[in-house]
């Protein structure tokens, strides 16, 4: 008797123990997704009241350029605008700011650009308050031959303070700066991925070229409020065109913005944060589902020896109420360092990502706690309300653990049936679904519908996935293989539930691998399909072009094959706006290849012309017909419609016309860009060599490879992998915890049965293996539904996206990827059965006799 | 005759200084080969501790067991397993099957363990004598309490053990199920040349046995050749025990 009750006190405090590790484990994955969504999304907004900070009026252009800073045709704050500002009774201080084109010479000679992206230039507002930016080493320029830059390209290029940097500017002529700091811009998402430079004023005015300010600032003095301000500087003569915003408008605009960039980031974190939260919910419901069902006789004894159901009631409620509470706040604290930990993760990865404080904010505490408490008494109290509605002195003969056939009820299978097929519906119509987004947001909840059917159907469907991945181990290490065959199966429902968290953490894994190795693939055959050129040679800076002495030089390399400029620009055809543009021999139909819909693209010379099929209506012409092309000139030249195309995942213009005409049309001072092939049999090496000779000279040419392309592009693909595997990974973590935690219960609830077993002849080796193999079982399971929903959803997700792009892209699934989550499931599942499996090992026979 | 199982001076210490516990106090006992033994006792005199180091279940403190030639003493806890596996059969009061496993694949288990296979003609003698042919398919859960108990004594008997030990293997059955299984494990000593050691506290059961040991104290006190189960009670009676 005394060795029973101490056994039982021993189960109780593992029990204990691993309750609330559950309940822990789970609050902290959810607090520790919402701390990082939260600390982030506080970092964006910090920083734009970085941007507009101190700032208590802006005056803006009547329609502020949105699509490229400092392009040429931006309107602008005149210089004398500021001067009247400064002028206003109330302001205490006002500047302009200046944001125009400055591409910047890197360390190898050639102009930096990031993904196409001319540098930007910048004034420095000679009031340190109202800068948009930080010192970050040096000092800020105070002559006209200083520049500073930002931080990141100053360590990108190995900058050093004192040193020479070259820029060009707004007329193409390189000029020389000594460097004298570095500045932080903080996330400022205005300027994308490129340098920034930042300079005098007057100097800032000379590089871009710009005819003014793009914004005046201004900051109020002590007891005038924003709207007073901003009143007075509307009332000033002249502002009529003028926006005029306050400084909390202009944060909230420039925030607003800069979450629509991060937007997807923001979303996926939310997203994230959900995942966690059902999986934390699974894995402490399931760990309280079993503590309350292997409880079930001391509950009747309760009610034999006279506890009243509604004392039995309140007892487990306030019980499982302290639990959560207190487990739940650990798990707080416990998600506060996971937060932390996320978020050094993804500065390892390189992912541009806001670190500022964490956040710990009162919604992240209360939900995290909710969820821990709510689910925590909830999953107590059902089982218990099911125990004590059982008749005390049953259910304390009963054997608890001599469950084997699940009993389905046949609401739950209609339930799962109309749900499989209502998600299933949904899919498809949402691979059908081409218009805007709402195809993917349609799969999406089919995805979700159909998962909830999956889970419906787990206890259906487990035991015969069980038994077919339990054949093999069965047939090759017999006996101990076919116990674990039969005890992974025994509960079909807790099984289900155990490994429902794992299955969802692989689910959307491959779903996303899948996804993402599409799209890679996608636009791998898109690039070599439409744009087979091994070079392309571009003006680094905006406005510029690749001078014609450039591309004699390039046609004339016996190393190169096809080398083809193209022109494009506005102009007006047939009274419409229109893109005319020229392509260079040899190109057409090989290096840039439409769909050609009638004539064909060689019959393209002088005096005729091709036309985009989508803009045959807007022109009111077709084959055959004539369009009209203004010319700068003021004349206008007919040329006939010889070729139609679809220019579907093609780079054409909307009238193409001979090179010849173009160049006497609009004589451009060079060509936007050259496609350049290497002839054939030509090694790389070689072509590059003379790419790069031909184009050395020019500082401002920047030459893209197919290959730079594709690898900058696998980069980014890598970088999105690793991150949101983190993540998926943690959910993987929690759910393996779940599994141990289940085979821990499982194997106290089984003592009994692991003393007769060892009795009659089982090894500690052989127990222990058994274990293993329940636990692999599991893994399986969950493995091959995870693997299988998530392939089916990713494939859909693939086809709408292949359906929205008019057919064009492939759909990739990544084998070895797929089969490294099988073994990573595999092993981490092993490894969650150690503990269980050296707990019960280690129990002595005889002692686990005396219970019962 | 040869003796099965012996143990000589065994003694089994619980706990340390003031608290300790004696279970066993120099137990020196010989069970015969092809007899049929049932140790009694009071409650607490310990019946189950010495029978668990006589199956090599629990190490004795001091002293030593054999089983046919064997020593039990220093054998590793797998050798001892292999032990148990191969040379002892084993019929507990309760809890004696798995309840994932159906009578049949309960009375293959040792042997399954083991990785041997059945010698078919001796698996449906032993299915045959205990009646249980039309029952292999069924799961314990789906069997009455004498039923579960039949095919224990199946399983005990499928690998032909040394010995069978038995710990009241009729304590939780109504007496027509309890002197089915009794009348079987005597037939098995009888008929099949089987050792068996049964634990009891019910005179009508070691009525049965060829032999009674009883215990006091952890001490042998004293023993009875073919009981019945009039001289069981009037020993006990005597003995005041
Ligand atoms: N694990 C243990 N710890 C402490 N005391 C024990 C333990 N096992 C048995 N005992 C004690 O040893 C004595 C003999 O027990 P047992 O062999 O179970 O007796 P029986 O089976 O004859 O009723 C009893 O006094 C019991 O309390
Ligand atoms: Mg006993």
């Amino acid at each position: 008797m005394l060795r029973a009750a101490l056994a039982n006190l021993n189960h109780r405090k593992a029990r204990l123990a691993l309750s609330s590790l559950a309940i822990c484990l789970g609050v902290a994955f959810v607090a520790g997704t919402l701390v990082l969504g939260a600390s982030m999304n506080q970092a964006f907004f910090s920083s734009f009241a970085a941007g507009a900070k101190n700032v208590s009026a802006a005056v803006s252009p009547p329609s502020p350029g949105k699509a490229r800073p400092g392009s040429s045709g931006d309107p602008s704050v005149p210089a004398s605008v500021l001067a009247e500002v400064r002028s206003v009774p109330g302001v205490a201080a006002a500047a302009g700011r200046l944001v125009g084109q400055a591409p910047l010479i890197g360390s190898n000679g050639k102009v930096i650009s990031n993904g196409e992206q001319p540098g930007i230039g910048i004034n420095i507002p000679n009031d340190g308050a109202l800068r948009g930016f930080a010192i970050a080493s040096g000092h800020l320029p105070d002559g006209a031959g200083q520049v500073a830059v930002d931080k990141a390209t100053a360590a990108d290029e190995h900058f050093r303070l004192g040193q020479a940097v070259r820029v060009v500017d707004h007329s193409g002529v390189v000029r020389a700066f000594v460097l004298t700091g570095t500045i932080d811009l903080g996330v400022n998402r205005e300027f994308g991925n490129s340098t920034v430079t930042a300079f005098q004023t007057a100097t800032g005015f000379s590089v871009t070229g710009r005819p003014g300010y793009d914004m005046v600032v201004a900051r109020a003095a002590p007891g005038v409020s924003q709207g007073t301000l901003v009143a007075r500087i509307r009332n000033l003569p002249g502002m009529g065109g003028y926006q005029v915003r306050t400084g909390g408008q202009l944060a909230t605009a420039e925030a607003n913005d800069a979450v629509h960039f991060t937007q997807q980031f923001t979303t996926a974190i939310l997203v994230f944060a959900l995942i966690a939260l059902v999986v934390a919910c699974i894995v402490i419901y399931n760990t309280f589902t079993i503590l309350i069902a292997q409880r079930g006789r001391e509950l009747a004894l309760l009610r034999c020896v006279g506890a009243s159901r509604r004392q039995v009631f309140g007892g487990m409620l306030i019980e499982s109420a302290v639990v959560g509470l207190v487990a739940s706040a650990a798990g707080v604290l416990a998600g506060l360092g996971l937060g932390w930990a996320l978020q050094r993760l993804f500065a390892a990865f390189g992912a541009d990502v806001p670190s500022g404080p964490l956040a710990l904010t009162p919604a992240t505490v209360a939900v995290s706690m909710a969820v821990g408490v709510l689910v925590t008494v909830a999953a107590s109290l059902l089982p218990a309300r099911s125990a004590t509605r059982v008749a005390p002195v049953a259910a304390l003969g009963g054997q608890v653990d001599a469950q084997v056939k699940a009993k389905v009820g046949w609401l739950r299978l209609a339930v799962a049936i109309v749900f499989a097929a209502a998600g299933t519906v949904l899919t498809f119509a949402g691979m059908r679904d081409v218009t805007g987004n709402s195809g993917f947001v349609e799969i999406a909840g089919g995805g979700c519908v159909c998962f909830v059917a999956v889970l419906a159907l787990g206890p259906v469907i487990a035991p015969p996935v069980i038994t077919f991945f339990g054949w093999l181990p069965g047939r090759l290490a017999g006996a101990t293989a076919r116990l674990a065959t039969a005890n992974a199966r025994r509960n079909p429902h807790r099984v289900a539930a155990t490994t429902a968290a794992l299955m969802i953490g692989i689910t959307l894994m491959t779903l996303f691998t899948v996804v993402v190795s599409s799209a890679q693939a996608s636009s791998d055959t898109a690039i070599a399909q439409h744009y087979p050129v091994d070079y392309l040679v571009q003006a680094g800076r905006g406005g510029q072009t690749v001078p014609p002495p450039v591309v004699r030089a390039l046609q004339a390399s016996r190393a190169l094959g096809i080398v083809a400029p193209q022109y494009e620009q506005r102009a007006t055809a047939n009274g419409a706006g229109v893109r005319v543009g020229a392509i260079g021999r040899g190109a057409l139909g090989f290096s840039v290849k439409p769909t050609i819909v009638s004539g064909t693209l060689a019959a393209v010379g002088p005096g005729t012309a091709g036309v985009d099929s989508s803009k045959l209506t807007a022109l009111g012409t077709r084959q055959g017909g004539t369009v009209a092309v203004a010319t700068p000139g003021g004349g206008s030249r007919a040329l006939r419609v010889v070729a139609v195309y679809n220019s579907a995942g093609v780079t054409m213009p909307d009238v193409l016309i001979s090179v010849g005409d173009y160049l006497r049309y609009f004589r451009p001072a060079g060509a936007d860009d050259v496609l350049i092939n290497a002839a054939p049999g030509v090694p790389p090496a070689t072509s590059r060599a003379a790419v790069d000779a031909a184009t050395g000279s020019d500082p401002l040419l920047v030459v893209f490879t197919q290959a730079d392309y594709k690898a900058n592009l696998a980069g980014r693909v890598n970088q999105v992998l690793a991150l949101f595997g983190t993540l998926l990974g943690l959910a993987v973590l929690i759910a393996l915890f779940g599994i141990s935690n289940t085979l821990t219960l499982s194997v106290i609830e089984r003592t009994r049965e692991s003393a007769l077993l060892r009795a009659l002849g089982l090894t500690r080796g052989q127990l222990r293996r058994m274990l293993l193999t329940e636990a692999l079982l599991m893994a399986l399971l969950a493995v091959a539904l995870g693997i299988g929903l998530g392939a089916v959803f990713g494939w859909a997700i693939v086809h709408a996206f292949i359906n929205s792009a008019g057919g064009e892209g492939v759909v990739s699934i990544p084998y070895a990827q797929i089969a490294l989550y099988v073994v990573i499931g595999v092993c981490a599942a092993l490894a969650a059965a150690v503990f269980p499996a050296r707990r019960a090992a280690r129990t002595s026979v005889v002692a686990a006799m005396a219970e019962a | 005759m040869q003796p099965s199982v012996e143990a000589e001076d065994l003694v089994k210490v619980y706990g340390a200084g003031d608290t300790a516990v004696y279970a066993l106090d120099g137990v020196t006992a010989a069970f015969g080969s092809g007899q049929f033994t049932a140790i009694m006792g009071p409650s607490g005199s310990g019946k189950s501790t010495l029978m668990h180091c006589l199956a090599g279940l629990d190490t004795p403190t001091s002293g030593e067991v054999r089983i046919g030639d064997t020593g039990l003493s220093g054998l590793s806890d797998r050798a001892l397993t292999l032990l148990r596996r191969r040379r002892v059969g084993f019929v507990f009061q309760s809890f004696n099957l798995l309840p994932t496993l159906t009578a049949g694949q309960n009375i293959r288990l040792p042997l399954d363990l083991a990785g041997r296979k059945p010698d078919p003609r001796w698996e449906n003698e032993v299915v045959t004598r205990l009646n249980l042919t039309d029952r292999l398919d069924h799961r314990p859960a789906e069997l009455s309490g004498g039923q579960q108990q039949r095919v224990a004594c199946a399983r005990a008997l499928m690998t032909r053990p040394d010995v069978i030990f038995a710990d009241e293997p009729t304590g939780n059955l109504d007496s027509a199920s309890g002197a089915e299984v009794l009348s079987f494990l005597r037939s098995s000593v009888r008929e099949l040349r089987q050792t068996v050691i049964m634990v009891t506290h019910d005179p009508v059961a070691a009525g049965y046995a060829d032999r009674v040991l009883f215990l006091a104290d952890g001490r042998v006190h004293g023993e009875l050749h073919d009981p019945t189960p009039r001289s069981v009670l009037d020993y006990l009676k005597l003995a005041g025990v």
